[in-house]
């Protein structure tokens, strides 16, 4: 702690293990963890647009790495991890506006976030499962 | 409170140093409201790419709104990103140097995805 003499006012954060776990904080930690994952994910979508665009023979080393089973967790997490931010999104804009802040209302709204994300990113894989 | 708050190296935050401006709070929220379309799109565009070989996805994203819609969605997405990792840095990494470095690798990782992703959209588009 000796780097609070430096006159950082900003609070170390988050204290996770004084808090008592609710959805807010479930989803708020959600929140965040998700975006820092999408962050790393738009490295691999740059990468994925860099072979289609050198062409077939990189396209298709590009392809098969997203199809092994490790590309395909990654592609499948950050889906949901897109849908699931940007839920989250909604729904901190919804705050935003000053309304369901009782406390009943965050508490479902926080789980209906992740109910939303989840449903939401399977209606997606089942799409384009049966679309191609 | 602004002296003290300029020695501690706070001032390294971009909404504090140009001062002025609504700051972080409200660029990650706009940045927010004009992705939820463009992530739509986004998700719209992997579902129907899922699977595709190169000729139909260099075809569909080298048609010119597709192309650039998704070049507005990987630029808003960097501006995003780089907000949203900034609040992480201030929350996580202390003491300016280290507070300063973190910033840069991040700014610059944002400037490369949206470099290559630029570079891909644009040979796609105006190439061959």
């Amino acid at each position: 702690m000796a780097e609070t003499t430096g006159g950082n006012f900003r609070p170390t954060s988050p204290h996770l293990q004084i808090y008592r776990w609710s959805g807010t904080l479930a989803m708020s930690v959600a929140h965040r963890v998700t975006g820092a994952a999408l962050l790393v994910g738009m490295g691999v979508l740059a990468w994925w647009l860099v072979a289609a665009a050198i062409g077939p023979d990189a396209f298709a080393s590009a392809r098969r790495f997203l199809f092994s089973f490790p590309g395909t967790v990654l592609v499948f997490a950050f889906s949901w991890a897109l849908v699931h931010h940007a839920v989250g999104g909604l729904r901190h804009l919804i705050w935003d506006a000053g309304v369901h802040m009782s406390r009943r209302n965050r508490e479902f709204l926080a789980w209906a976030t992740l109910a939303t994300s989840i449903s939401l990113t399977a209606v997606i894989w089942a799409l384009a499962y049966f679309a191609r | 409170m602004e002296d003290r708050r300029r020695a501690s190296g706070e001032a390294r935050l971009p909404d504090r140093r140009k001062g002025g401006g609504a700051g972080r709070s409200f660029q990650k929220r706009f940045t927010s409201m004009l992705l939820l379309p463009l992530t739509v799109m986004a998700i719209f565009l992997g579902v129907t790419l899922a699977g595709a070989d190169q000729g139909t996805v260099a075809r569909m994203l080298g048609h010119p709104f597709i192309g650039i819609a998704l070049f507005a969605f990987v630029v808003l997405v960097a501006l995003h990103m780089t907000l949203g990792v900034i609040d992480i840095i201030a929350d996580y990494v202390h003491g300016a140097l280290m507070s300063r470095l973190a910033i840069g690798s991040a700014v610059t990782y944002a400037a490369i995805v949206v470099g290559a992703s630029g570079w891909a959209l644009l040979k796609l588009n105006l190439g061959d």
